[in-house]
């Protein structure tokens, strides 16, 4: 049996746990760069707000109506959601994460066991436990457990497959709220004439293999009992991309180099995370298409390195030298990316014969060195010659940011 | 790096891990928070202004123990006091308030670190 589980407005609940004062009203939590909103809590949906709102448009609205607004604070949704993960790791034998508020439990299908009791169980114990509410789906299959936890939503938290009185019950959900059936599907789906969850029970197989692929046929064996969607290990990346778009428009190559130096120093982490090296590097830069004011610039360029590379100075320098071949003065950019792709097992890369290698051991110490400071001491302990460590300009516009409560001693909520 | 050298240690075998604090002061990793007390109205239980709190929401809250909760627009912490067959918080000098369903608790402290 599989359980569905997934924290109800997670942001949202994050941010008013260690808010006492927040008690009863409106939270939403903003995207990247406070875009749009991403999250929000019952009662700022009361209020009117949805997922999407765009947050310029609707702030004097928001603080109007007293709805308190959060910038997205990862560092503490990535630890709350480990503190879910393990209590799920506890009481199940068998946990898929699926994302960072959505897990899949396998339970063994026991003889007579009461589901919805353990459930119910796995609720309390996490609610108690971290704070965060979360609402269980009980299903035989992936795609009708996720189902099921819609329903649980508007019933008490807990859902099984087998309150499921009739099979009209399907009949009221569309066709687009199913696992892996999005909204372009859906319109492909109407024209066969299927708009519900029903009507897409029933479709038969070999038509549903045809319009749909092999993938939409497999919901549709889901939706009827049948585990069809196999699971798999997230595979190791085989490119990495790292950016993010400025609050600001950046004209000077300066700061985009200090961007640049910046992501791609995360990149490089994740990387050697995975035990990869690198063979190809890309840079993109942008202008913003929005933003009239100026020229328009998309332009990519990219190198192949002599080796595949794991080396942050060396990949760093190629990345460098593709910014500047790109730059152009009095252009206002909005973004600069940088990828790292051709990703080969470290230990899979072949010494070149007509190349001194007498360098690579210290280069590879040097690298585990800097691997274990950061690891020891916290990822800005150490820059690479033109990353900075003061925020710029070009930073993630982040104004209303909470404390890293979990996560930071000078950051800790307070007891009076 | 430290090499080995010359008599092997009469130790060996006997070695053990040193003290972890976190083995100590942790023991529910998922549902232990760290909160920092401000102000005096524990000193009479011996927490000072400063020190951190480690603060267990999987305890279950007994007479004696020290409860953190809300109350109005702050987190506070009082210990928990039997009144009668009811349950109340006690400042510490005789005066009670009794603990009503509403009462919004977040843990129980379980644990004090001070730095000197």
């Amino acid at each position: 049996m599989i359980f569905h589980v997934d924290a109800n407005s997670f942001y949202a609940s994050c941010e008013s746990l260690f808010r006492p004062d927040l008690e009863g009203k409106g939270i939403i939590v903003l995207s990247n760069n406070d875009g749009i909103v991403i999250a929000l809590n019952d009662e700022a949906k009361k209020a009117g707000f949805k997922r999407g709102d765009v947050w310029y448009k609707i702030c004097d609205d928001a603080q109007r109506k007293g709805v308190v607004t959060f910038s997205s604070n990862y560092t503490l949704y990535a630890d709350m959601s480990a503190r879910l993960v393990a209590i799920y790791t506890r009481l199940c034998p068998d946990v898929e994460v699926y994302s960072i508020d959505e897990s899949f439990l396998y339970y063994p299908d026991w003889h007579c066991p009461d589901f919805p009791d353990i459930a119910r169980h796995l609720r309390a114990t996490v609610l108690k436990e971290t704070g965060l509410p979360v609402s269980v789906g009980i299903a035989p299959t992936r795609t009708l457990a996720k189902l099921c936890n819609k329903m649980a939503k508007k019933n008490g938290g807990v859902f099984s497959w087998t309150d499921i009185a009739t099979e009209n019950d399907f009949a009221c959900i569309p066709a687009a709220d199913i696992w892996g059936i999005g909204w372009a599907k859906a319109k492909a789906l109407k024209r066969h004439g299927i708009a519900t969850a029903l009507d897409l029970k029933h479709y038969p197989l070999h038509l549903a293999k045809k319009h749909l692929t092999v993938t939409g046929m497999r919901t549709v064996q889901e939706l009827n009992g049948i585990p069809a969607i196999g699971r798999e290990e997230r595979e190791k990346h085989k490119n990495i991309c790292s950016s993010r778009s400025f609050a600001e428009p950046v004209t000077l190559l300066c700061d985009l180099e200090e961007a640049l130096s910046s992501y791609t120093h995360e990149a490089v982490r994740r990387m050697r995370e995975q035990g990869s090296a690198a063979r190809y590097i890309s840079v993109y830069l942008m202008t913003n298409p929005w933003d009239d004011a100026g020229p328009q610039q998309f332009t990519q360029l990219s190198a192949e390195m002599e080796q595949p590379s794991a080396f942050l100075p060396d990949i760093l320098d190629t990345a460098l030298g593709l910014l500047r071949n790109q730059f152009k003065e009095g252009y206002r950019y909005r973004k600069v990316m940088v990828n790292l792709l051709g990703l080969v097992g470290q230990d899979e890369t072949q010494p070149d014969l007509f190349r001194s290698t007498d360098d690579s051991p210290s280069r590879r110490a040097l690298m585990e060195c800097f691997d274990a400071l950061e690891k020891k001491y916290g990822r800005d302990i150490l820059h690479v010659g033109s990353s900075t460590l003061l925020p710029r300009a070009w930073n993630m516009k982040r104004k209303f940011l909470s404390p890293a409560y979990t996560t930071d001693v000078r950051a800790l909520p307070e007891v009076h | 790096m430290a090499h080995e050298t010359g008599f092997p240690s009469p130790a060996r075998g006997y070695e053990e891990a040193g003290i972890d604090l976190n083995r100590l002061l942790v023991h529910n990793q998922p549902a232990t928070f760290f909160m920092r007390m401000k102000g005096s109205r524990l000193v009479y239980r011996g927490i000072y202004p400063d020190d951190l709190l480690v603060v267990d929401r999987s305890r279950p809250p007994v007479a004696g123990s020290l409860i953190v909760y809300r109350q109005d627009e702050d987190f506070t912490c009082s210990e928990l006091v039997r009144d009668g067959s009811a349950l109340a918080f006690t400042d510490g000098q005789g005066n009670i308030r009794p603990v009503s369903e509403d009462t919004d608790i977040f843990g129980t402290v379980s644990g004090v670190v001070r730095q000197l």
